[in-house]
């Protein structure tokens, strides 16, 4: 039983030994096998003393450079950060072997891809995730160069590759090049400032076109050695997704990476920024509301853009002027002027305009802040047209008076004074030029005044009978239509030469009067007739003038021309003659009895006809009679349709203020 | 420039007193508007202390009521508009603003609510008191210049003519003009446009607990020309025929020095 039993525990223990050796054996074919070079390894017909020139051999040893096989290729750089670290016994890393393997050696991309399959940190991570003090004592001095290996497992590309597989453009080769100048401050290194672009364009080649003309990426062109690149905003080997949690240019903390230069004094004084690019946005709308965590506010990158970024001077820059207002819309619905101004300073130009624009005067009559220039260049408009046809413009300058808030009544009565002061200097200019005549002026003056008193008592007495003024209308558009239109016809004949005179025939009338007593020369005007007729037609006209409300120049030069006979330059000067007297009686009798010339609104509108008046002087010089006739004609039938489209048109108010008194 | 450092602190000033003092009461800002060269309107600012037990007010600024004023009525005879009736209006305000409060919106710039005002106008009938258009209504005297004038058509012209002085901004409701803070001081301001007229205006608060009337503040303000601007309307007015003249004067020799000086010019 004993015999038996050590008899089996002889041959249990022999077949142990045997399954050691067996294993062992086994273990060694094994471990031959993987340190041997494999089929596909582009090293696989090469001797082992080729590499392994020393014995014992260490990975220091190997040497591939060394002469024999890779130094005419030279594939490290002297600058690369691999081939400057210092070599000695346990630096493993910078040998070739470190990346691209030992006996399972690899060409470059295989060798990265292989290693990435494996895991991406068995390739660069390998080496590039622990602290440079633990290298060598800290040989490599702080930082390194190292990335940690924590800061690449949030980086965007890290991700990308764990998730899309191992594709070389997502791997730090496609920002390092291992075997070139690995440091930015070297000028051929893929990630020196001036390159940065180009080596994330190679990926991101719209966001790279952008940046490059952009402020920044001029300037960095330009050597600037602090303007942004891509890594200032994104981060480098962090590089979270743009707008995710985190990112340096998410909406809560873009402000506070573009004020990291905006802010940094080193930058600006460089820059000739300001520096309180942040402090400003904070103290605005946006700003308050950012600062109290509202990130759906307007933040740098809302307004000024992000990788296409112009100088706020740029003419193409979001934030200039002219796109300022499509800037803000692109968030508020109704972006006003005040807004604009509010963000953006106005310029030079932009500052007189507006204080042009703001300038009011109060005018005390009126009752009404107008700007003055506005008058004024109404003023100047109606002198114009009042030295160029002879007329007072009253029909004119009312409604537009009316038009920027004066009232009525004493937009009626200083237009009165303002035809004053344009018809002396149109007088005075055509006077010069020998187109007045006084004696016929005065004549027409006493019939003038005498039918415009008896027709302002006639007003008076009419209008309290109701409708009146509708008569009026109908009278008025009834004599502007007859008047414009005898004239256009009369002058296009004239100008087509069909009438065979220049000047319009005498009339019967005119005829009828040459017969009757009290005759009378007007040398100037070249007629020989009654003064009855002159007296007739400013009395006519003055009534009529009295019942229209209107100085009645417009109606006199017609009158003038197809009744008396006058010829049309003179009865253009002659016409304004009158005009002066007549409408200062009208100032007079309006300043007393109804108190509403405003002689401050007056004195702006003379400023503005005086002068208008004498260029109208000068642009008649260059119109013959029956030009001017036409042009008359047409402004005549002009206002009348405008009367007829008040009287047909439905009014904005079935109430409204109504004209008392007689007419001036 | 010193105005404009002056004034806030000025208005800080009352406004605190208000605010700390006891009795309910109300405060303009300025009582007295001059109208320059420069006048292109004002702002009236108007605060005070809600009483105990008042939850809602209101405001009114009523202007010097001018002369009379002629106003007429259109209508439409065959194809055309024209003035079918003409009517004379007096005794109407030359100014009329009413402030409201709008507990819900309480100032807000966008306010979908608005104060009720015919609902206060009923509250307040108790005390014989009207605001907005029926007060004017209640106030004005109109005539037709030739006929009857039935009640229906007075009260038409009336209305119209409250948009005729609305659209020149002297007539208006804002319904959510009035803040109440949260210590019952509240304050609210009235738009003095350039057409205001001269002479003293009248601002009544109501306080109102529900549909009961249970206090009112009086304020005054006074509004006249000044400088230049005063003198010329004073001439204007006592001097006619001085003013017509001196009028003329300018205007007469505006034109000779415009002609004058392109004669010398080498206009001709």
């Amino acid at each position: 039983m004993t015999h038996r039993r050590r008899a089996r525990s002889g041959a249990s223990q022999a077949g142990t030994a045997l399954v050691v050796v067996a294993l062992t054996f086994v273990a060694a074919v094994v471990a031959h096998g993987s340190s041997a070079p494999p089929v596909e390894s582009p090293h696989d017909r090469i001797a082992c003393g080729e590499c392994h020139t020393a014995t014992p051999c260490t990975a220091a040893d190997v040497t591939c450079t060394s002469g024999r096989c890779h130094a005419a290729v030279a594939l490290m750089s002297p600058s690369s950060a691999h081939a400057l670290l210092p070599r000695g016994a346990g630096f493993a890393w910078p040998a070739c072997t470190a990346c691209h393997g030992g006996h399972a050696l690899r060409r470059g991309q295989d060798a990265l891809r292989a290693a990435c399959e494996a895991r991406l940190d068995r390739a660069c991570l390998r080496c590039h995730h622990v602290d440079s003090s633990q290298l060598d004592g800290g040989a490599l001095g702080p930082g390194g160069g190292l990335a940690p290996r924590a800061a690449t497992r949030n980086d965007v590309h890290s991700q990308a590759l764990l998730t899309n597989g191992c594709a070389t453009e997502l791997s730090c080769f496609a920002c390092h090049d291992p075997h070139g100048a690995s440091s930015s401050a070297d000028a051929g290194a893929p990630l020196n400032r001036a390159h940065v672009a180009s080596t994330c364009g190679r990926c991101h080649p719209a966001e790279a076109k952008a940046y490059s003309n952009s402020v920044h990426g001029i300037a960095v062109k330009r050597g600037s050695t602090v303007a942004a690149t891509c890594v200032s905003c994104h981060g480098g080997h962090e590089i979270r997704p743009a707008r995710g949690p985190g990112s340096p240019t998410a909406a809560a903390n873009v402000v506070y990476t573009c004020g990291r230069c905006h802010d940094d004094p080193n930058v600006t004084r460089q820059t000739h920024m300001s520096g309180t690019a942040v402090e400003r946005y904070e103290s605005t709308f946006h700003g308050v509301a950012y600062a109290h965590g509202i990130d759906d506010v307007a933040t740098c990158v809302s307004c000024h853009g992000a990788h296409a970024i112009t100088g706020v001077e740029s003419p193409d820059s979001p934030v200039a002027r002219a796109h300022i207002g499509a800037t803000c819309g692109r968030c508020h619905a109704r972006v006003t002027p005040a807004m604009i101004a509010t963000v953006v300073p106005p310029g030079f130009i932009d500052r007189i305009a507006k204080l042009v624009a703001g300038l009011r005067v109060y005018f005390p009559l009126a009752g009404a802040a107008v700007n003055p220039l506005l008058v004024s260049g109404m003023g100047a408009l109606v002198g114009f047209l009042s030295g160029l046809f002879g007329v007072g413009g009253g029909f004119l300058m009312t409604p537009l008076l009316i038009f920027i808030g004066i009232p009525a009544a004493v937009a009626a009565a200083t237009d009165a004074a303002q035809i004053s002061a344009g018809a002396t200097s149109g007088a005075i200019s055509h006077s010069r030029l020998g187109n007045v005549d006084f004696k016929m002026g005065l004549t027409i003056v006493v019939g003038g005044w005498t039918g415009g008193c008896v027709g302002v008592q006639l007003v008076r007495v009419l209008r309290n009978l109701g409708n009146f003024d509708f008569f009026l209308k109908l009278v008025y558009v009834l004599i502007l239509g007859f008047i414009g239109a005898t004239m256009l016809v009369e002058g296009i004949r004239a100008l087509r030469g069909r009438s065979g005179s220049r000047e319009p025939r005498p009339s019967r009338l005119t005829l009828f009067f040459a017969r009757l007593p009290l005759q009378a020369h007007f040398p100037k005007s070249g007629l020989r007739t009654s003064v009855l007729l002159p007296v007739a037609a400013g009395f006519a006209v003055g009534v009529l003038a009295a019942f229209l409300g209107v100085g009645g120049g417009f109606i006199m030069l017609p009158a003038m021309i197809y009744i008396i006979g006058i010829p049309t330059r003179v009865a253009v000067g002659t016409d304004l003659f009158q005009i002066v007297l007549t409408s200062a009686n009208v100032t007079l009798q309006q300043a007393i009895t109804n108190h509403t010339v405003d002689l401050l609104l007056a004195v702006v509108l003379f400023a503005g006809s005086t002068i208008g008046a004498q260029f109208g002087v000068i642009a008649s010089r260059f119109l013959k009679g029956e030009q001017i006739r036409v042009f008359l004609a047409v402004i005549v039938l002009v206002v009348m349709g405008l009367l007829l489209v008040q009287l047909l048109g439905t009014p904005s108010a079935l109430v409204a203020f109504a004209k008392s008194g007689g007419g001036h | 420039m010193r105005r404009a450092v002056v004034l806030p602190f000025v208005v800080s000033l009352l406004f605190a007193s208000i605010c700390w003092g006891a009795q309910p009461e109300s405060q303009v800002a300025v009582r007295r508007v001059l109208i320059s060269l420069s006048f292109s309107g004002n702002r009236v600012f108007l605060f005070g202390r809600m009483p105990a037990g008042a939850d809602d007010l209101l405001a009114v600024m009523e202007g010097p009521s001018p002369g009379p004023i002629r106003l007429m009525e259109k209508g439409r005879v065959g194809p055309f508009w024209l003035g079918v009736h003409q009517y004379s209006l007096t005794r109407a305000p030359g100014y009329y603003w009413v402030d409201l409060h709008c507990a819900a919106c309480n100032g807000l710039l966008h306010c979908e609510h608005g104060a009720d005002l015919d609902r206060l106008n009923r509250a307040l009938a108790s005390h014989g008191v009207a605001v907005g258009p029926s007060a004017v209504r209640s106030r004005a005297r109109i005539e037709r210049l030739s006929g009857t004038l039935a009640q229906v058509e007075a009260v038409r012209v009336l209305d119209g003519f409250w948009g005729l002085e609305s659209r020149r901004g002297l007539y208006g409701i804002r319904e959510n003009a009035i803040r109440v803070s949260a210590d019952r001081a509240f304050y609210h301001v009235f738009v003095l446009p350039t057409q205001a007229p001269e002479g003293k205006y009248h601002i009544t608060t109501y306080f109102l607990a529900g549909d009961r009337l249970v206090g009112t503040a009086e304020n005054d303000l006074f509004v006249s020309k000044s400088g230049l601007v005063g003198w010329l309307s004073r001439l204007a007015k006592r001097s006619g025929l001085t003013y017509g003249l001196f009028t003329i004067a300018i205007a007469i020799g505006a034109g000779w020095l415009a002609g004058t000086l392109f004669r010398r010019g080498g206009g001709h």
